[in-house]
């Protein structure tokens, strides 16, 4: 008999809803879904659908109003907020449109720095190696502004696989890039995902790089449109 | 550059919880590297700044304080031989003097560096026979002193000199065997240098004639004229028998700090007829102005600490708002909210160490260069500040970072990992109560600690605390204007006001750290241009240097002593005739008191040992013959009613204190055997430094009942008329006369060092005033640069973009100058009147000035730091800031 391999991450009836001028504002409504450990599932929705909302629901960034979140057999809102760290730092990897990069430190030090918060006595060589992977074995003294838009999402790629995560979140990770460089790091990220055979959920309102995930979900003023193989 | 391939990707699984106590190591050493990086970026610069110029402010007040102080005393010190002085009725115990003598080592020569000095000598009064140049036996009372070859350790003999009216210093005692002689009595006996006398059982030769001695009594008893012996001569006078009436003294000279502990050793030991005195206990004219000398360095360190305070405030702010992302960063990659905590915290302490040593350095520097400068007018070597302050400025730096940048910094670690996602969530606000009170909690105990009285920290710090709630609130007012007046203003101004209203959040902070730095200068220049002029007004009399021009020279500079009531009238009228003008004269009585409210005293506090020493002691008392004194005010009570028949007593304000007398407590006097009971009606303040005769005790006409008195009197006499006045007084040889002169040049020459020190460490604040001014400018710089960006976006113009920030500036500084303005010269009275104790009467000219400064620094500043923003193209200023 064949069974289904237990989903690494699921959301149940997530709401999200801010307080606006005073009354309540609904940014997301009832959303559920689960992803199977090393799919790759595309949110996908124009600019205010809520799909960075629910990225963040679901890295436990963030906490939902209604429903819940389960990553790696474990409910969000069940954890503290350190608990929902402890939970990113063993099995979530992060890639952001704005980089996201610790200015003050330099590429190996950015790349290192996942590592050193979990413990890793490691971390220095193994940044290292997976920073010559990524083809930048000869700036890792460099700071981020001293390095391109490529070469910045190129660390933050690094740094989001050197802790092998079980699941990748990427929010919009060719927004801030020009098509080329922005397709040298969709290919890198898809490779890397493949090689590390690692959950990837991405964020996107490109319909092609959405098609490249094995499911795309779409979203529209905060609600689930539908779902697609 | 292109994609590597896939097949050489591989990551490796490994575990990812850090050990417990591994975790620790992570975060300090995260911490560490955070602060070096961060540092070296030049996001911490501001901040490191700040906290640098906080223990550069602080530390550089501090030592200039603490040498100074140690200079003033010593320079007072001259008035006493030094610095600490044990005054005995009887031989002072073999432990005592050995308490002394390890504390620096007897007669050791003069102070230097590092030891204490200590010289002895004892008083006493004694009939002396002299043989005259023309060969006729005189006997004479006279007070002798006996001193060991060291003393004085502070000041110098003044001796005659060789040539006619000349004169030298001499800073040592007589060679044994020699004699040196007032020069009364060497005028009066008609000795010559080389004559013999005759001190008890002893010959001596005279060897020199004193015109002015260090330790110079103000002491109204002290009639007879002075010889000076050395001790070690004393023994073969036979004079020190049992019963002899000898004061004995044991003097010591160190620093500041060898005499606290000095002091703090024997005060357990003092026994009956015992007491030890500093320059302030032995000289009340001097304590007023040292008291207020510090007060006023102590002011300085405090607005020093709130200049600091607030810069340090404003770039913690803006440091805090500029590593949010970072934290969020490192929270959404799993750091706990301990390892953020363990790193800031380690950022913290990194940043007080560095700037300790960074302040440390540069304010040992600068107080160089400033001793330098000052020891021309000390004209001597400033005492060296030691280690204290280094540890000061560590202290400095870290409460300053506590109070001010701590809650700050610590909230991040409470950055919402979300920030990632959307930069519109930040950390949690601070309540800016709980700022308020750890901030005022930080000033607090710093004032204290630094400044030790927490009568004037307290005063400041409340009136700094209100100065800046009045200007949070001006500040919203302002806001609240502008919003209402901006629809009805033509669109140019209208455009300008906008901007006031879109930085609301950060004028509001520009507007209170701009008006606490004003506040906190403009106390200082108001209370120093005040308080200058009240020193120079009581400095006047001695019409030296720093006298006004147009003071009047007429406070008295001698004492007539032991005027005999048949002389009154027969000398005033001598003194009138040789054109000495106006003669004051008190009957002087001497009484012991023996009970109050008809019981024997017994002191509130069994161990006080000043109060019971003043019991014990004679006291001078007077008379109220024209009304209230000058100098003297009443606290308590009514001044005697002139028509009174009723006996009654107005006590000096401090005297009732130690003794614990008040209002309506009956007092009983014995005056020679004759008994004087009467109720405490008033208390009185006394102006000790007013060169008066001035009383304890004051009796009105009822209560004396015209008893035998002698009577002192005062008067003026200038250089060109003491030939006159000698004449005038040939007639009343029995009569003393005390030089106040010496005194009041050493009065005055203190007076003009405190007011060159005060000057100093004014122009300093002022100039860190200046530098914190132009940080809570820089400040708001980041979102002035974008705002920039955008408005040339839009099609602004260099000179509309000057135009609407001018009139930001110039409203900023407007309402920051006016409330500044306004509490400091409420603080001003406050603090003139509870710590200073002078009436101040305001300035307008000073204060209106103060408000266009404001005004003018602000725009001048603000306007510079902005240019750049205003200069550079649109696009660098957007991708900058944004």
């Amino acid at each position: 008999m064949n069974t289904a391999p237990p989903p690494i991450l699921s959301a149940i009836n997530l709401s999200k809803s801010v307080s606006f001028a005073g009354a309540p504002l609904n940014i997301l409504h009832d959303v559920s879904f689960s992803v199977a450990a090393g799919d790759s599932l595309a949110i996908v929705g124009a600019s205010g659908s809520g799909k960075s909302t629910l990225l963040g629901l679901l890295a436990g960034l963030d906490t939902p109003s209604f429903g819940t979140v389960t990553l790696a057999g474990q409910t969000m809102s069940a954890l503290t907020e350190d608990g929902r760290a402890a939970l990113r730092a063993g099995h979530v990897g992060f890639v952001f449109q704005q980089f996201q990069l610790l200015p003050a430190l330099n590429a190996l030090e950015n790349v290192m720095l996942p590592l050193e918060l979990a413990g890793r006595p490691d971390a220095r060589a193994s940044a290292k190696a997976i920073l010559e992977r990524v083809g930048l074995g000869a700036r890792m003294t460099h700071y981020p502004r001293q390095l391109s838009g490529g070469e910045q999402q190129r660390v933050a790629l690094a740094r989001a696989f050197v802790g092998a995560p079980s699941v990748l979140f990427a929010d919009e990770p060719t927004g801030s890039l020009d098509s080329e460089t922005g397709a040298q790091i969709v290919e890198l990220m898809f490779a890397m995902n493949a090689a590390a055979q690692t959950t990837l959920i991405l964020v996107t309102h490109d319909e092609t790089l959405a098609r490249r995930c094995s499911r795309q979900i779409r979203l529209s003023g905060g609600r689930l449109q539908a779902s697609a193989a | 550059m292109s994609a590597p391939s896939v097949s050489t990707l591989s990551v490796s699984e490994s575990s990812v919880s850090a050990p417990a106590g591994g975790a620790v190591w992570v975060a300090l050493k995260m911490g560490g590297r955070q602060f070096w990086r961060e540092l070296i970026a030049g996001r911490m610069r501001v901040l490191f700044a700040a906290v640098v110029l906080a223990v550069l402010g602080v530390s550089t007040v501090a030592m200039i304080a603490e040498r100074v102080r140690g200079a003033l005393l010593q320079q007072a010190g001259q008035l006493l031989g030094g610095d600490l002085v044990l005054r005995a009725d009887q031989i002072i115990t073999p432990e005592m003097q050995a308490q002394f003598a390890s504390a620096g080592g007897l007669s050791t020569g003069a102070t230097n560096a590092g030891a204490v000095a200590v010289a002895n000598t004892a008083e006493f009064p004694s009939t002396i026979r002299s043989l005259a140049s023309d060969g006729a036996i005189s006997f004479k009372l006279v007070e002798v002193k006996a001193a060991s070859v060291n003393f004085p350790l502070r000041g110098a003999y003044i001796l005659r000199g060789d040539a006619a009216s000349s004169e030298r210093a001499v800073g040592h005692a007589p060679g044994l065997g020699e004699v040196w002689i007032a020069e009364r009595l060497q005028r009066e006996l008609d000795l010559k240098t080389g004559a013999m006398l005759n001190i008890g059982a002893q010959a001596f030769k005279v060897t020199g004639v004193i015109l002015r001695e260090p330790d110079v009594a103000m002491d109204y008893s002290a009639i007879a004229p002075r010889v000076l012996i050395r001790v070690e001569d004393l023994a073969a006078t036979k004079l020190e028998q049992p019963g002899a009436r000898i004061g004995y003294r044991l003097i010591a000279a160190g620093t500041p700090a060898q005499m606290q502990a000095l002091s703090a050793r024997i005060k357990p030991m003092l026994s009956r007829g015992q007491r030890l005195e500093s320059v302030r206990d032995a000289r009340p004219e001097l304590r007023q102005g040292l008291d207020r000398a510090e007060q006023f360095l102590g002011l300085s360190l405090l607005a020093a600490l709130t200049l600091s305070a607030t810069a340090l405030a404003l770039a913690a702010w803006r440091f805090s708002q500029q590593q949010m992302d970072t934290f969020a960063v490192l929270r959404t990659l799993g750091a706990s909210t301990k390892t953020l905590l363990i790193m800031v915290l380690t950022q913290l302490v990194l940043l007080a160490l560095c700037a300790t040593i960074g302040g440390i350095v540069l304010a040992e520097l600068t107080q160089r260069l400033v001793a330098f400068s000052l020891a021309a007018s000390f004209a001597t070597v400033l005492p060296a500040s030691g280690y204290m302050p280094w540890l000061q400025g560590f202290a400095v730096a870290l409460v300053m970072l506590l109070g001010f940048a701590a809650p700050l910094l610590i909230r991040l670690r409470h950055v919402p990992a979300v920030r990632v996602l959307s930069r519109q969530s930040q950390a949690p606000d601070i309540s800016s109560r709980v700022l308020l009170v750890i901030g005022f909690a930080a000033l607090l105990a710093l004032g204290v600690l630094l400044v030790g009285d927490i009568k004037i920290a307290s005063y400041t710090l409340i009136g700094l605390v209100l100065a800046m709630l009045l200007l949070a609130a001006g500040a919203l007012a302002l806001l609240a204007l502008v919003r209402a007046l901006r629809p009805r203003v033509p669109l140019g101004v209208a455009l300008s006001l906008a901007g006031v209203l879109r930085r609301a959040k950060l004028n509001v902070l520009s507007i209170t750290a701009i008006g606490l730095s004003l506040t906190a200068l403009m106390l200082m220049t108001l209370l120093r241009t005040d308080l200058l002029d009240q020193w120079q007004l009581s400095s006047a009399p001695e019409c030296g240097e720093v006298a006004l021009a147009d003071k009047v020279c007429s406070a008295p500079n001698r004492f007539l002593i032991n005027v005999q009531d048949d002389q009154r009238s027969a000398l005033t009228t001598a003194l009138v005739d040789a054109q000495l003008g106006a003669v004051e004269l008190w009957p002087m009585l001497r009484g012991r008191f023996t009970a109050v409210n008809g019981a024997p005293y017994r002191a509130p506090d069994p161990n006080d040992v000043r109060a019971k020493r003043m019991a014990e002691r004679e006291f001078n008392l007077s008379v109220s013959t024209t009304g209230l004194p000058d100098g003297n005010s009443i606290v308590a009570g009514k001044y005697f009613d002139p028509n009174s028949t009723e006996p009654s007593l107005s006590v000096e304000e401090g005297l009732a204190n130690t003794l614990g007398w008040k209002l309506g407590d009956v007092i009983r006097f014995d005056l020679g055997g004759v008994i004087v009971e009467a109720p405490i009606t008033s208390l009185r303040k006394v102006q000790w430094d007013n060169f008066k005769p001035n009383f304890f005790v004051l009796l009105n006409q009822a209560a004396w009942q015209n008893l035998p008195a002698s009577w002192i009197a005062s008067l003026r006499v200038n250089p060109a008329q003491s030939a006159a006045f000698e004449r005038a007084l040939r007639p009343y040889p029995n009569v003393s006369v005390i030089d106040l002169d010496f005194v009041q040049r050493q009065v005055r020459d203190i007076v003009r060092q405190v007011s060159r020190a005060v000057e100093l460490v004014f122009w300093f604040t002022l100039l860190s005033g200046l530098l914190v001014l132009s940080g809570a400018i820089s400040a708001t710089q980041h979102e002035r640069r974008f705002d920039a960006g955008l408005m040339r976006v839009l099609g602004a113009r260099s000179r509309q973009l000057l135009r609407f920030d001018a009139v930001e500036f110039a409203l900023i500084g407007a309402i920051a100058g006016l409330i500044a303005c306004g509490s400091a010269v409420a603080m001003t009275s406050v603090i003139a009147a509870k710590v200073f104790e002078f009436q101040y009467a305001p300035n307008w000219p000073l204060i209106m000035l103060g408000v266009l400064l404001s005004v003018t620094l602000v725009l001048a500043i603000g306007l510079a730091g902005t240019r750049g923003a205003r200069a550079s193209a649109p696009s660098l200023s957007l991708r900058e800031a944004g």
